[in-house]
């Protein structure tokens, strides 16, 4: 509940200090000011090991697309791909504001994805929860940093859920390899986590469970190697600690009971070769 | 045995001047500058870009030589017909090679082309897209 006033809190002083930073500049001039345009596209193969609690252990490979593009105008999208990017899911928006190192944009995106589980007459196809927030994206003391606030918009499932996210990361080239870490938090609030994770009491196999919110924690790191203007190397790895009711529900419970090569703990790692347009 | 005669006088002529024309190939062999790696990649355009140069010269001839990168020079030789040169330098734009008498006459030439993946962009948005 309190980073349910914490993050917008954050993005808000994130535009007080980025004004602060930034006296001189016409007020009307960071509204009216859009961000640089332009973007890429690239396609690509990725080879990769993953685990966790909705995923099997091993290996695959897969195809790849993804790409941004930024207008004039301010509006955006945003197909970062997969879980091997930040905030990993379509994204359309506009661009609000830059004020001074910040940038502020609105966004129409994905708090979380779809679920299936499958368990007799417990089996459920959830959809995915669409969110419309705020976005701020600057830098703290030489860390680029991403704030994200929004609210469900899928009100047929359910009302009054809240997507937060927040991002540091620091990125550095050596000899041309472009090298990254970040730190990530996401919250989500007991209605978005109750609605996958919680169990009714009409549930025939599994225990009533009413899911919280909470934090999932995450921790990557990779690299980057042009190796010409249109090929690019990358490889990644990543750390997801989930958020207690998301482990504690008797599905997710249920999937590590019965499922070899699941766990509590999510973790991925992926090689890739895109062509970059 | 005419035709023996012509043969026996134009044989050696022919032999002689493919023998000038192989001398003036190796003269021409001899005369070249190789430069490696041909181009400089970074992820981003305007980031600094790493390479291991290496660099070898030839001249049909002893020469005093400098070896430039731009207006930099990168290393001298006295009296010399070859050398080479192995340097790791940075780059931000073409870089051109040349190898100059102390006269500064230029003798040869090439350019490592500055190429990179995405074009400049001092976006944020495009900054975490590019992690």
């Amino acid at each position: 509940m309190k980073t349910l006033f914490i993050i917008p809190l954050v993005v808000c002083s994130a535009f007080s200090y980025a004004n602060v930073q930034t006296s001189t500049t016409n007020l009307s001039d960071a509204f009216s000011n859009k961000r640089d345009p332009g973007g890429y596209f690239s396609t690509g193969l990725v080879l990769e090991h993953q685990q966790g609690l909705y995923k099997s252990e091993g290996f695959k490979s897969r195809f790849s697309l993804r790409g941004a593009y930024y207008f004039e105008n301010g509006l955006f999208l945003e197909l970062p791909g997969f879980s091997d990017k930040f905030e990993s899911n379509f994204a359309v928006g506009y661009n609000l504001a830059n004020v001074g190192d910040w940038e502020f944009d609105s966004i129409f995106s994905t708090a979380h994805g779809e679920l299936n589980y499958n368990y007799r007459e417990d089996s459920f196809n959830k959809n995915n929860t669409p969110y419309i927030g705020l976005r701020a994206m600057g830098t703290i003391a030489g860390l680029d940093a991403m704030f994200i606030y929004g609210i469900n918009t899928n009100k047929s499932d359910f009302s009054g859920g809240h997507y937060a996210a927040a991002w540091l990361a620091k990125s550095w080239n050596v000899q041309n390899w472009h090298f990254f870490s970040s730190v990530g938090l996401q919250y989500r609030n007991d209605e978005i986590l109750d609605y996958y994770y919680g169990v009714p009491e009409s549930a025939k196999y599994h225990p009533t469970f009413n899911a919280d919110g909470g934090f999932n924690f995450i921790y990557k790191m990779g690299v980057k190697k042009p190796i010409s203007e249109n090929w690019l190397v990358e490889g990644f790895l990543s750390y997801t600690d989930y958020a207690d009711s998301i482990v504690d529900s008797p599905y997710s419970q249920n999937i590590l009971k019965f499922n070899e090569g699941r766990s509590d703990k999510g973790s991925r790692i992926s090689v890739s070769l895109h062509y970059v347009f | 045995m005419n035709f023996i005669l012509r043969t026996s006088l134009l044989l050696p002529a022919i032999i002689c001047s493919k023998v000038t024309l192989a001398e003036q190939s190796d003269d021409f062999q001899h005369e070249a500058l190789t430069v490696s790696p041909k181009q400089c990649t970074t992820l981003k355009q305007g980031e600094t870009c790493y390479l291991d140069l290496e660099v070898a010269w030839r001249t049909s001839t002893e020469k005093s030589t400098c070896l430039f990168a731009n207006a930099n020079k990168l290393q001298c030789w006295h009296n010399k017909k070859q050398g080479e040169l192995k340097k790791q330098i940075t780059m931000r734009n073409d870089l051109v090679i040349t190898l100059q008498t102390v006269n500064k006459q230029v003798l040869h030439t090439q350019t490592i082309r500055y190429a990179w993946v995405h074009k400049k962009n001092n976006s944020k948005a495009m900054r975490w897209r590019m992690f």
